[in-house]
């Protein structure tokens, strides 16, 4: 970078003395260049503070899951209501539970996808002189360790396009991760390879299901039905069914 | 549960170590969380807007702790149950939904300098974006330098790096990837003009 990056930097966060400031500010006003600098700067300084707002609230999310289970939410309105109403509205949940489970009426996106998702098992063969380095990230992502996983592989420059498991292994470590986009990339990787395509088609739909994106889940698993008879399409049909319960 | 106390949490928050970080914030979550949700509940908020909600107020309590801006002697509690109020209350007056709280017009500074952090400004969002597509080493370097405010000597330890000096190249090199991919963007440029 033309100008000194650590000098922009200490300007932004109000680091500097006050004579080092009005001095700074005194070069910006002669140099446009250093101006704009300061300015990119200051964006990208902010374009990675809303990326990491949206990296922590995927792991916000997963602390989510983990402790508001729903009997926790229904214990602790009974807790805190009006005892009379607490026990009213918890029938009336248990009762709308039941008829749910009893008819299936619209199961959510969220409860379908963690009805039918199943993190891809990605094998390798071992024979022989099987890369020490592919061992390593292979166990990384069986202890599913999809970070470190990621910058392992990442490291080894490998071609992904030519390995369509491990484009689906990455898949899923970019969904695991919040990173659906990325996520999809891969799957979509894999599907160019023909053996490969059923399963990566599969995972691209459940990606959809899991941001919420139904119709796109929907075509993605018509394509599966029409393309096979295998039990990817048993799956993706049985999972049309349950989709055509969802308002959308 | 067992009761951690607020300086201990606000250790676990700084400590640089994101497990510990993450710790400190599930305690947080199993602590406050039915609190708020009953409040929002009551108010005309659904489910997933409370989980929203109470995840930014989160975001937002873990900015203002890096930024020193948070006192010790404060109360966590006291100090997440007024971000989320004060959110729900600026939020809900977007639904545009009449509601019996009080004061419902009263927006304050503070309130407007929340959003700001959260949403950011068009440059930002698009340079976000780009950030999604930088490797995941400077993903992770850059977040943990300019969002977590670890030092250079944390985050050559957190990354295994053998130096500091390898960290603050590899950071200024990251950058450099970044600015390169913004530079190209013709939408930043288009948002630049405007």
């Amino acid at each position: 970078m033309e100008h000194n990056l650590e000098h922009i930097e200490q300007y932004l966060t109000g680091d500097l003395s006050k004579e080092e400031k009005a001095a700074f500010e005194n070069q910006m006003k002669v140099d446009q260049q250093l101006a704009e600098e300061v300015e990119l700067i200051r964006n990208m300084t902010g374009g990675i503070r809303l990326y990491g707002h949206k990296k922590l609230k995927s792991e916000l999310d997963i602390i989510h899951k983990k402790v508001i289970t729903p009997k926790e939410k229904g214990r602790f309105r009974l807790l805190n209501s009006k005892w009379i109403f607490g026990v009213a509205a918890s029938l009336a949940v248990l009762l709308v539970a039941y008829v749910a489970w009893q008819s299936k009426i619209s199961p959510t996106a969220e409860q379908l996808y963690a009805e039918y998702h199943q993190a891809y098992d990605w094998t390798i063969s071992k024979r022989g002189n099987t890369d020490e380095q592919l061992m390593k990230i292979h166990q990384l992502y069986q202890g599913r360790n999809y970070e470190a996983f990621l910058q392992q592989t990442e490291q080894l420059q490998l071609d992904i396009s030519k390995d369509p498991p491990l484009a689906l292994a990455m898949g899923q470590a970019y969904g695991a991760i919040g990173q659906t986009d990325q996520a999809r990339n891969y799957f979509k990787m894999a599907e160019a390879n023909a053996l490969f395509s059923e399963e990566a088609l599969w995972y691209q739909a459940l990606s959809y299901l899991k941001t919420g994106s139904i119709s796109e889940a929907v075509n993605t698993l018509e394509v599966i039905k029409e393309q096979s008879s295998t039990s990817f399409a048993k799956k993706a049909d049985q999972l049309l069914r349950e989709l055509g319960k969802i308002k959308h | 549960m067992k009761e951690i106390r607020d300086a201990i949490l606000l250790d676990w928050i700084i400590s640089g170590d994101n497990k510990r970080r993450d710790a400190a914030f599930e305690h947080i979550y199993k602590k406050y969380y039915p609190s708020v949700e009953g409040h929002v509940l009551r108010n005309q908020g659904t489910l997933e807007e409370v989980k929203d909600l109470f995840q930014d107020a989160v975001i937002v309590f873990y900015n203002q702790v890096l930024r020193g801006n948070f006192k010790r002697e404060s109360s966590i509690k006291t100090y997440l149950f007024a971000i989320c109020k004060n959110l729900w209350l600026k939020r809900l007056s977007k639904k545009k939904v009449k509601t019996d709280l009080e004061n419902l017009n009263e927006q304050s500074d503070e309130q407007m300098g929340i959003d700001e952090m959260l949403i950011g400004n068009e440059e930002e969002q698009l340079i976000a974006q780009l950030v999604e597509q930088l490797g995941l080493s400077c993903q992770k370097l850059l977040t943990l330098f300019y969002y977590d405010k670890l030092s250079m000597k944390q985050i050559q330890k957190t990354l295994g790096l053998t130096s500091v000096q390898v960290a603050k190249n590899k950071k200024l090199k990251c950058m450099k990837k970044l600015r390169e991919m913004v530079l190209q963007n013709p939408k930043y440029v288009r948002a630049l003009k405007k």
